[in-house]
């Protein structure tokens, strides 16, 4: 059996679960909010010549790298863990004739796979949040500008490629640990100390403030290059680890 | 060691302080239905957790077909099939969605999961949420998930656990029929003599996680020996009259008496020699202990 199987394995399990409603439901709540943000207090200055698009999707994206994302990483790994936590599902899954490595590592790339979705889905709301604003703010400009296309890629990239530490150490946690309340409280802490903690010149390092530094510096026309590389590296190192300490656990 | 299903040797496994399974031997043949019986606790789940890959022994050796047991071994697996405790499930999927989970894991054709719905007779609600079945029709989905693929062997341990009593007569005559049916060795664990007792061919009884009985059912009513109990109108007389002759006596409820090592032809000789010295006897049996006792006295003794 072959890792791809089991990865569209992962998306079956998904249907019609919280986990599956969240990767829709939360992107569209951030954008929802920069929306009326933007009606309240316009967007730009239109006597700059800048496109609205940008910092519609700017704003957009730091309000979700900040807050959201650790948060909804917290929540969408354990809902999936939670998955074959209940009824003890893995003393079912884990007798199949496949090699745990690979059961592992297809949770893995679920995971990584759900947070490109919702990226995706960020994107997709911007873009109908902007439709709406063409219809509803003419005066904006949206309907003038072009939309940026290749800049959103460089951020929902970057997004992902940051995060994919976090999602690491949470899926590891969630899959650890059986409940929700252990995986929350870590995510929750883990996110609330890198609002300190992106302040310091730690937050290079702290990878709940890796994504929103990142994208904060991209804003500004720098891309930060070691949150990006420690984000990666700690991705795929922790993903070996996660991989090697869950395959040699006993399922009791 | 090759036409053995199952070939267990001096396996051990302990939780920190707690020794669950204690060098365990067991000897399961290719074809035979196997009856693992102990009382709660003695060592049951974590050997066959321990069969199926799930717990990493502490030693011993443990081989399924004549290879050896360890984690990710997905050759052996796919000739296994298994319901460990009660069954579980993915309960916002239907029941044909769970299976087919399993289905594509074991890489079948999606006609099997019709044939193990027939099978289990879940072909009318397998398109049902599970979350709406009741607890015996999940118990019969784990099983049609363990029959997926025709395994050689089925370990089904304690398939009938909260079971109420007409589904557990509904998993037993399910269990009954597989091995004619499928020609599959089935290894049953249970804490219920009677349960087993109506499906096996082979028995092994574990204890405070050691095997002390194995053999066939027959081999276990071999070992049966009853014993004579009289009723006399004054136990502690006839007590001291009987320990005078050489009789081996004990006391038991009432005005009972116990006689363990005398046999039934010889009680009515004694009767006599007791009318004789003028001790009325009121009752006279010879008790012959059902399997239940014998097993109740096998795993009470190690106690």
């Amino acid at each position: 059996m072959n890792i791809i199987k089991l990865f569209q394995l992962e998306w079956m399990k998904m249907r019609n679960t919280l986990a599956w409603t969240l990767i829709f439901v939360a992107p569209s709540v951030v954008t929802l909010l920069q929306f009326f943000i933007i009606l309240k207090m316009g967007v730009g200055d239109p006597k700059d010549g800048l496109s609205p698009w940008t910092p519609f999707f700017q704003q957009t994206m730091m309000f979700w790298s900040l807050l959201m994302l650790p948060l909804f990483i917290t929540l969408e790994t354990a809902l999936l863990a939670g998955l074959e936590h209940q009824e003890s599902h893995w003393k079912q899954i884990l007798i199949q004739p496949v090699r745990r490595v690979e059961i592992y590592a297809a949770k893995f790339m679920a995971a990584m796979a759900l947070m490109a979705l919702s990226l995706i889905i960020l994107w997709a709301s911007i873009l109908f949040f902007g439709f709406v604003l063409v219809w509803i703010r003419p005066a904006y400009g949206f309907q003038h500008n072009a939309i940026p296309w290749l800049s959103a890629l460089a951020y929902l990239g970057l997004s992902l490629a940051a995060s994919w530490f976090i999602v690491v150490i949470h899926q590891w946690v969630a899959l650890r640990w059986r409940g929700f309340v252990a995986p929350l409280a870590f995510g929750v802490v883990m996110t609330v100390a890198g609002f300190i903690i992106i302040q310091t010149e730690y937050r290079d390092f702290y990878p709940w403030a890796m994504p929103g530094w990142l994208i904060m510096g991209f804003s500004k026309g720098d891309l930060i290059l070691r949150p990006l590389i420690f984000g990666m590296a700690g991705g795929l190192i922790g993903s070996i680890t996660a991989i090697w300490d869950l395959v040699r656990r006993d399922v009791v | 060691m090759n036409n053995k299903a199952i070939y267990i040797e001096n396996l051990c496994k302990s939780f920190g302080t707690v020794h669950a399974v204690k060098g365990l031997n067991l000897d399961v043949p290719g074809g035979c239905v196997f009856g693992f019986l102990g009382p709660n606790g003695a060592g049951k789940t974590t050997a066959i957790r321990l069969l199926l890959g799930l717990l990493k022994p502490d030693a011993g050796m443990l081989c399924l077909f004549g290879q050896p047991v360890k984690h990710s071994t997905p050759a052996i697996m796919r000739r296994v099939g298994a319901l460990v405790e009660t069954a579980s499930s993915y309960p916002h999927l239907s029941g044909y969605q769970n299976l087919d989970i399993l289905r594509r894991m074991r890489d079948l054709s999606t006609s099997s999961i019709d044939d193990v719905l027939e099978i289990v007779r879940l072909k009318d609600v397998a398109n049902r949420k599970v979350k709406t079945y009741s607890l015996g029709m999940r118990q019969r989905l784990g099983l049609a998930g363990a029959l997926l693929g025709r395994p050689e062997l089925l370990i089904l341990d304690e398939p009938t656990n909260g079971l109420d009593p007409a589904g557990i007569r509904e998993m037993r005559s399910l269990i009954r029929k597989l091995p004619d049916e499928w020609g599959v060795t089935i290894f049953l664990s249970s804490h219920y003599l009677s349960e087993i007792e109506q499906t096996a061919t082979h028995l092994g009884i574990i204890n405070e996680g050691a095997l002390i009985f194995q053999g066939t059912p027959g081999d276990l009513h071999d070992k049966l020996t009853g014993q004579c109990v009289i009723g006399v109108d004054r136990p502690d007389e006839v007590f001291a009259l009987l320990t005078a002759w050489g009789i081996n006596v004990e006391y038991s409820e009432g005005r009972h008496l116990i006689l363990p090592g005398t046999a039934e032809s010889d009680l009515a000789i004694l009767n006599a020699r007791l009318v004789q010295e003028g001790k009325a006897v009121f009752h006279l049996a010879y008790v012959q202990p059902t399997l239940e006792d014998h097993y109740l006295a096998m795993t009470e003794e190690d106690v």
